[in-house]
Order: C-alpha cells, then structure tokens, then sequence
C-alpha cells in the first residue's frame, strides 16, 4: 500500500489545531495587539489635542463664496471649519490671547451642534483600512464634580463612560463664562440716605440671562454684620426660589454661606431672570444689618453701569476611548 | 503506544510550535520598541515648548501695556519724553526676561522695532501702537514673531 | 498495523499549549503598557499646572480677590521654609485650584545683574514624577505699592519676576 500520501493529511490536521488555538487565543485574551499597541496611545493624542484646540483655540469659520471669514463661529455655526471655544476679542487674528477664558455662545453652539461635525471636525476618528471607525467620548464641563448648567443646556457631549474599557483622559482648569455680573465697590452703592444699612441697585429691564451683583469692601459698622434679605420693588424676595447668595472670603472661594459678614468679603447675589420679565425699570434693594452704606441717591447705581461678563472656574474634562 | 513513540514525524509540529513562539517574542520586543520610540517622540511633542511660547508673547502685550502707562506718568514727574522714558523701560524688561529665560537654556530676544505714542493728559490716543520683535529659540524651536503689533489705546 | 494515519494530535496540543502561554505571558507583562501611561500623566500633570497658572495671571478681578502679579507684588521678601508660608494669598488660590496635588512655588528675579531664586511656597520634597511650571509676571513701583509688598523698586524701574509651580501627586 502506498503509504507516502498519507503524510501530508496528518501534517494538515495538526497544524490546523495549532493555526485554531492561535486565531483562539488572539479573539478572547483581551487587549492583545489592537487596544495595547495602535489604540492607546491614539487615544492618548486623541484626548489631549481635543482638550487643546477646546481650551486654547478660539474656533474658525469661513465662508468660500463671499471669502469671510473670522473666530466667530458661534454666529456661523453651519459654516465652522474648526471648533474652539476659547474667547477672542479679535475675530480676525487666527489666534487668542486669552487661552483657557470660554465663551458662553461657542459652549451653546457647541453643545448644538449636529454629532457628526464635532467628530470631523475635532477628529475624534480612526482609520482603519479605509474605513472611518468613530471614537467614542465625553466632554463634559464641571464645577465641583457636577456637570455645569448653561441656559437649560447641560455641559456634557458624548457618551456614558463604560466601565471595562481603556479610557484617556485629559482634564483642564478653564473659566467659563456663565452670564453677567456687576461688579460694586460698597463705599460707592448708593442707598436711599447716608449711613442706613441697605444699598438700591436700579435695573432696566427685561432680563436675558441671571442678574449677579458682587459686592467688596463692606463699611462693617459692628459685629454681627450679615446680609438679611432682598427686596424687588418692594416686596421681599425668597431666597432660594428668586436668589442665591455665596460669600467668599479674602483668597477664599464663593460658598453658600450666611454667616458674619467682614470687610474683605465677597458677597454674589444671584438673581432669577423670571423676576424681570418686563421692559420696564426695576430697584433691587439689599437689606443689611450693621452694615452701612454712604452715598446718597437718587441717581442710584444702575446694575448696567458696571455690568462684565462673569466667569467661574470649571474642570473641562475630555474622555475617549 | 510503542509505536506512537517511534514516530517521530510530528515533531515537526511541536517545531514549528517552538519557532512560532519565537517569533512571537521577537514580535512582542518590536512592539515595546515601537512604543518606546513612540513614547519618546510623544515626549518631544511634550517639549515642544508651547507655554514658554505663549508665555513670552503675552506677558510681552501685558508688559508693553503697563510700560505705557509708567512712561506716561514718569514723563510728567521727570523731563525725558514719553519715548524716552519708554524706550528705558522696555530696555529693562528686554534684558531681564532674557537673564530669566537663559537659565532655561533658551535664547530670547525681545526688541522694539516702532512705536507710535500720543498722549493727552493721562490717556493715550486710540492710534498709539507699538512694534516688538520677539524671537524664541531653545534649539530644537525656533519661533519668530515680527513684529508683534500692540496696541496701547483703550 | 498501519499507524501513519495516526494524527499527530499531542504534539498540535503541545505547540498550541505553548504558544497560548506565549502569549499570554508577554501581553501579561507590564512593560507593554507602562510608558504610555505614565506619559499621559505628565502630559496631564504639566497641563494642570501651567492652567492654574494662567488662569491666575488671567482672570479677571471678579473671579479672583488677586491675581498672579499681584500675589507676587504682595511678598515680604522673606524666604520661606515648610513651617512658614510666604505667599498665603497664592497658596490658597493654588490649594482651591489644585485639590489632591501638593506643589512648590519659587521665584527667580534678576538682583544687582544676578539671578535670584527664593523659595516662597515649601510644600515638601518634590517626588520624581513632578513637573515645573513657570510664568512670568512684571512688578513695578505701583503694583507693589497697591500690594503693599516689600519689594524695593524705584519709579522708573520694572522687575520681571518668574514663577515656578513644582507640581506633583501624592
């Protein structure tokens, strides 16, 4: 019998056992060549120059049949070419000179805009052989471990973190401006006579955003100086419902804080924009206690005077994987 | 059994299992590899001296602000010309940026090229500007910024 | 007997046993992984550090009771050590901007034509993996004035002063 045939059909089964423990092995070992060699460091990239052009770049937009062009985008926001949300004053320079300030507008543009364009245009993607494969990721603004509100938009882009996969994160201290604020030096808040212990602010309404009036350097007249209460034209506010009050001590942080009230403190009273719904003229008055005020109205300060823009320190985080 | 013993030809598998394995490991050593050089270029991306850059040109605007505004009140007190007591000024802030940033091993060159100031009382004119030549080298980078346009006008 | 056609299944076993512990073996090993990972945390440590530094030289008043440059302008012109903490103002700023981080602040300025460096925030030893930082800020008669600070500089005179930030984790 001839024999040497055979050879070759018992060569062909044990390597194929062979061949099937090694396809076995590179399916079910995780992280094996494709998460450990391309991947992570990709994501590393990814992560970090999302958090860049973020924080640092103001954005650009151009339009090819008029030839505009400028970091405005949140006012071209079909027409963007680059997303960054970092404020500029100078919409014609590519560059700004106020890295890691954000801007309000560009958060909202960018929390609207449509999915795909976030993944093109901050290259969030991959390619394989051809063929686009889409990060997956959250880029999510924080104060204090929260996910920030602005205008009803929640900061967070992207998806939920999974648990079991490798994730690069980059974290950055940005500001973020949130509204308005009026910024008032107490010695000059008028009241309605000299040395009585409440300050009128006059407000011209209607309101688009929150009214936030921050007060420095109390004329504290004796112990126990606190802030009381606010009222509107008359009738007294509730404060929780229409106000919030933080105090931030010298050096310190703004915190939710009723206590005794010293010179150097910081006092933000923030106000609902629902309270000040008509086109007309409105009085705030901030009712003190031990706590005087000097300059006599009327011609009261007006809260428009003064009015900047207002920025909180917030974590931008951004996570792909 | 004893037969099974005497046939040898399968060792060609178990082989070839062996050479597998080997070339595995040397598979595995150039991946490291890849990764260290793609760690120490990620590192050079690391040093590419972004902030330093960013530093300079913008505490150079900040700077060249409050150096208008010195020169404008030192030419009140003292009889040397907006100009003059600018120019001063300036110089000083050149020298002592470079002393600072040479200790880093990086050359920095910061130079007036222009200047235009007009002032009434205490307030310069919208037009006042000034020209600053700034260049950065700590040589792997080289960053040129001529001129560096400031305006002095609020 | 014909026992050719036997298939040479122990010694597949055996290679496949083999290369499976190969594998596993070198995925397994630490090395692989390792300096991504700690590279993305430099790159994140340093980050953190040079915007916490900007953002203090940045901000506006309204977010910040002083800024960097007035901070600065504010110093005694005492040296520090770990007890006694020169700059309280930017430490604390520091301390809110950077929780669970514990760094070191120094400033170099340039005295009578040499390069001065003091110590004005001592936290500790700095660990191997920290990161330095640094921006720099110019004082002049009036901001130290306003700050009421003890640095000597006359009128018509600025000083360009560095600061450091030595960030690292616990």
């Amino acid at each position: 019998m001839d024999e040497r045939g055979q050879i070759a059909i018992d060569f062909l089964l044990g390597i194929s056992v062979v061949l099937i423990a090694i396809g076995f092995t590179l399916q079910f070992v995780p992280g094996i060549f494709i998460s450990g060699y391309g991947g992570e460091e990709k994501l590393g990239y990814a992560a970090y120059r999302t958090s860049c052009i973020l924080a640092e770049d103001p954005g650009w937009w151009s339009d090819n049949t008029s030839n505009a062009s400028g970091t405005e985008w949140e006012k071209h926001p079909d027409k963007v070419q680059r997303i960054g949300l970092a404020e500029d004053n100078d919409v014609n320079s590519r560059l700004t000179e106020t890295p890691n300030t954000l801007s309000k507008e560009k958060l909202i543009q960018f929390m609207l805009i449509d999915e795909d364009e976030i993944v093109m245009k901050l290259g969030l993607f991959d390619s394989v052989e051809g063929t686009q494969m889409n990060y997956r990721y959250n880029i999510s603004f924080l104060i204090d471990g929260h996910p920030m509100v602005i205008d009803n938009y929640t900061a967070v882009r992207g998806d939920n973190l999974p648990d079991d996969s490798n994730i690069a994160k980059i974290t950055r201290i940005v500001l973020l401006e949130t509204g308005n604020v009026s910024v008032f030096d107490a010695r000059s808040l008028t009241t309605d006579s000299s040395f009585s212990e409440h300050a009128n602010i006059n407000f011209k309404g209607p309101a688009t955003e929150n009214l936030t009036i921050q007060i420095t350097n109390f004329n504290v007249s004796g112990s126990g100086a606190a802030f009381i209460n606010a009222t509107l034209n008359g009738s007294i506010l509730s404060a929780s419902s229409d106000y919030t009050l933080l105090k931030r001590p010298l050096y310190g942080d703004f915190r939710a804080d009723s206590g005794q009230l010293l010179k150097d403190d910081c006092l933000r009273i923030s106000f609902n924009k629902s309270l000040f719904t008509s086109n007309q003229e409105y009085q705030i008055r901030l009712n003190f206690n031990n706590v005087t005020f000097t300059k006599q109205g009327p011609l009261f300060s007006t809260y428009g005077d003064n009015a900047k823009r207002l920025y909180e320190t917030a974590l931008l985080t951004v996570e792909v994987w | 059994m004893a037969d099974l013993k005497e046939n040898t030809s399968g060792q060609i598998i178990i082989l070839s299992g062996f050479a597998i394995c080997l070339s595995l490991i040397a598979l595995a050593i150039l991946v490291n590899q890849a990764m260290i050089t793609g760690y120490y270029s990620s590192n050079a991306a690391l040093e590419f001296p972004k902030h330093e850059i960013r530093d300079i040109t913008s505490q150079t605007r900040e700077s060249s602000v409050s150096i208008a505004e010195l020169a404008l009140r030192l030419n009140q007190s003292n009889n040397q010309s907006i100009e003059d007591n600018y120019r001063s000024l300036f110089n000083q802030y050149e020298q002592q940026m470079k002393t600072i940033y040479t200790i880093h091993g990086d050359e920095v060159h910061i130079s007036l090229s222009e200047m235009n100031l007009t002032a009434t009382a205490m307030n310069y004119s919208a037009e006042s500007t000034v020209w600053v030549n700034i260049s950065y080298n700590d040589g792997m980078t080289y960053y040129v910024s001529r001129p560096e346009i400031i305006e002095m006008g609020t | 007997m014909d026992d050719k056609a036997q298939l040479h299944t122990l010694e597949g076993v055996a290679a496949a046993i083999l290369i499976t512990m190969t594998l596993v073996i070198i995925t397994q090993s630490a090395t692989v992984i390792t300096p991504q990972h700690e590279m993305m945390l430099d790159v994140q440590l340093e980050q953190m550090a040079y915007d916490a530094l900007t953002l203090l030289d940045t901000a506006p008043s309204s977010v910040t009771s002083t800024n960097l440059t007035e901070c600065v302008a504010g110093w005694d012109m005492n040296e520090s050590n770990i007890q006694n903490n020169g700059l309280p103002s930017l430490d604390k700023q520091l301390f809110l901007l950077l929780p669970g981080y514990l760094y070191n602040v120094d400033l170099t300025y340039v005295q009578n034509e040499a390069l001065v460096t003091k110590n004005v925030i001592v936290n500790g030893d700095p660990t191997e993996d920290s990161v330095i930082a640094s921006r720099t800020v110019m004082l002049t008669n009036l901001s130290v004035d306003a700050a009421h600070g003890a640095w000597i500089i006359a009128s018509d005179e600025i000083k360009v002063v560095e600061v450091r930030l030595t960030l690292w984790q616990i």
